[in-house]
């Protein structure tokens, strides 16, 4: 425990290693498959997504004695770019980490208008009536509605603001989650940090797409529902091997087989045709 | 030892200084892009055709030639045919996207994104049987039989010799050229001009989800091209699968007509469409999430606020006079 200790408390003693992190995402317990795939969430409503944009900010890892390590300011993660999945961070203290702390978005203090003048950041910018600075994330993608209809969602999070536009709150959140990962000099260690879709929509509120509508950006009571459902949305884990870009490339984009208990892009257009049969839309 | 490695820096230096024997050095003046407020600092300049002031000048000059670019790229209505630009009277398959900040484009050029460089878009067009439809081998000729260009090219390009790849490079430097950012919203944003309240009310509209919601393909603010760059689709048509590309909002009153295929002749045409005339498809962006109310349900008095705030975008400052 000592020898431990010592070995945290000191200024690298043995040296660096390096981490390579892989960020995924799971839904309904199987990874997750952009446009192709058809889920359901706790509401009970069927959707499909097309794609995930959002920042992860401010990540450290803490050792037992709470001594912290940056690993970066900000990061963008996009479904459209599977590599943006892959982070390989150099000159990490050689020790043992418990710890895997960051911020869902951009806070306040680093959510400024203007801070990317690139896409695909660039095309995250949240407008200055509605509080300016960046969305933290963009869920896109469709679900069927109360009348059948297989119609646009968009879990657009970012700063809050009230009915007047003239009051604006910081609904990013702060992550922790417990790990047990080792930095070694030999550079193999890797953590895999996954971002439990289904939780968003559930724990401790049912999000109900039919109740939100498709379009929360000024809307503050859908963005705190999400923000307090979020304390559950990430794990992490230090055991699973990571995967190559292609084999996430396959699972984000397409290209993975239909799971058994899933209704496929097919059979959810000919359940649709059928629904819609009988429910002309406006 | 040391004075003999100081002798030979020294040594090095006169060499490299010296102009090689027979012909002059080519030393173009480098062409710097400006860096409007909230413009990207990626651009897609490449490597092998960086600007240079001789290079813009002379894709001036050849964009102008007869027979060229300035054939449909009319500079009076802010480099597109003007209101007469629609597919029956051109013959073309589309109509024009605007030729403004298009340095900026990271994403492929023409509606679906199809053409990588501006370089391969000159090419593009002057073959083209709809557009230009020349043959470049004549081009040539015709440039290199001409009293002024081969000294254009020289001085451009450090040779005489025209080719047409360099034909697309002097062409392209000149369409990167065209930065358009001196519009009143830009007066706005830096705090050198004011909106009236209609503009501002307007340009309100145009950034929030619940009003007009433009921003997510058109940029604004933090985005100040006007665009993504990105294709998506905007219901058109009932059962469209087609994405196109988000042209940039500048300029926009002097750029009908509208859309891909140039259904719409006028400003307010457009604004209806997303107002009242959105059609559902199944493969319609995500983004159009006011579809199931045919578009974003404007008031007359915000239609009128949302024109008077797109109005703020022109910039004639590179256009002539009216």
């Amino acid at each position: 425990m000592f020898i431990l200790a010592m070995t945290v408390s000191c200024k690298s003693p043995k040296g660096n290693g390096s981490l390579d992190m892989q960020i995924g995402y799971s839904i309904n317990e199987k990874p997750l498959t952009c446009d192709t795939m058809v889920y359901h969430n706790a509401a009970g409503n069927t959707f499909l997504i097309n794609e995930i944009q959002w920042f992860l900010s401010n990540m450290q890892l803490c050792d037992e004695q709470g001594r912290c390590v940056d690993l970066g300011d900000v990061f963008y993660l996009d479904t459209n770019i599977p590599e943006s999945h892959f982070l390989h961070i150099n000159s990490l203290p050689v020790g043992i980490y418990k710890k895997l702390r960051f911020t869902f978005g951009l806070c306040d203090a680093d959510n400024t208008t203007g801070r990317f003048s690139n896409p695909p950041e660039r095309d995250m910018f949240w407008p200055e009536p509605l509080g300016g600075g960046y969305h933290y994330m963009k869920l896109n993608g469709k679900y069927i509605d109360n009348d059948g209809i297989l119609v646009p969602m968009n879990i657009h999070l970012g700063r809050g603001q009230n009915a007047d536009l003239n009051e604006f709150y910081d609904n990013s959140f702060s992550v922790e989650i417990p790990i047990d990962l080792k930095i070694t000099e030999s550079g193999d260690s890797h953590l895999t940090l996954t971002m439990n879709i289904d939780n968003w929509f559930c724990n401790p509120h049912v999000y109900d797409f039919n109740t939100y509508g498709s379009a929360i950006m000024q809307n503050q009571e859908a963005q705190n529902i999400l923000k307090e459902n979020g304390n559950d949305v990430f794990n992490a884990t230090t055991s699973e091997p990571m995967k190559t870009i292609s084999e996430i490339g396959q699972e984000l984009f397409k290209k993975a087989a239909p799971k058994p208990h899933f209704m496929t892009w097919e059979n959810f257009k000919n359940t649709l045709s059928n629904i819609t049969k009988t429910n002309k839309r406006p | 030892m040391r004075r003999v490695g100081i002798f030979s820096i020294l040594l090095l230096l006169v060499i490299l200084s010296c102009k090689p024997t027979g012909e002059e050095a080519f030393r173009p003046t480098p062409y710097e892009l400006p860096s409007p407020l909230f413009f990207p600092s990626a651009n897609n300049i490449p490597e092998d055709n960086p600007m240079t002031k001789e290079g813009v000048r002379l894709g001036e000059k050849l964009f102008f030639e007869d027979r060229s670019c300035a054939l449909c790229h009319h500079k009076e209505h802010s480099f597109e045919f003007g209101p007469d630009g629609t597919l029956e009277h051109l013959g073309t398959h589309h109509t024009m996207l605007p030729l403004i900040n298009l340095a900026w484009n990271t994403t492929g050029l023409g509606w679906k994104g199809q053409v990588s460089t501006l370089e391969e878009m000159v090419l593009a067009a002057y073959t083209d049987p709809t557009e230009i439809n020349a043959d470049t081998s004549e081009v040539v000729k015709r440039l290199q039989q001409s009293e002024k260009y081969p000294e254009l090219f020289k001085k451009a390009f450090g040779s005489d010799e025209i080719t047409f790849v360099l034909v697309e490079k002097a062409i392209a430097q000149y369409v990167r050229s065209l930065v358009f950012a001196d519009s009143k919203f830009d007066r706005y944003l830096q705090g050198e001009e004011q909106l009236t309240q209609d503009e501002l009310n307007g340009y309100l509209l145009f950034t929030t989800e619940n009003g007009a919601d433009c921003f997510h393909c058109h940029g604004g603010g933090a985005n100040a091209l006007f665009t993504t760059n990105l294709r998506y689709n905007n219901g058109l048509d009932a059962d469209s699968q087609e994405e196109f590309k988000a042209p940039t909002l500048r300029n926009i009153a002097l750029t009908a007509p509208y859309m891909h295929d140039g259904r719409f002749s006028t400003l307010d045409e457009v604004i209806d469409f997303y107002s009242e005339g959105v059609q559902y498809s199944e493969q319609i962006s995500p983004l159009m999430h006011h579809v199931m109310q045919g578009g974003v349900q404007l008031t007359d008095q915000e239609k009128t606020q949302l024109k008077a705030f797109l109005l703020t975008l022109t910039d004639r400052s590179l256009l002539p006079n009216e």
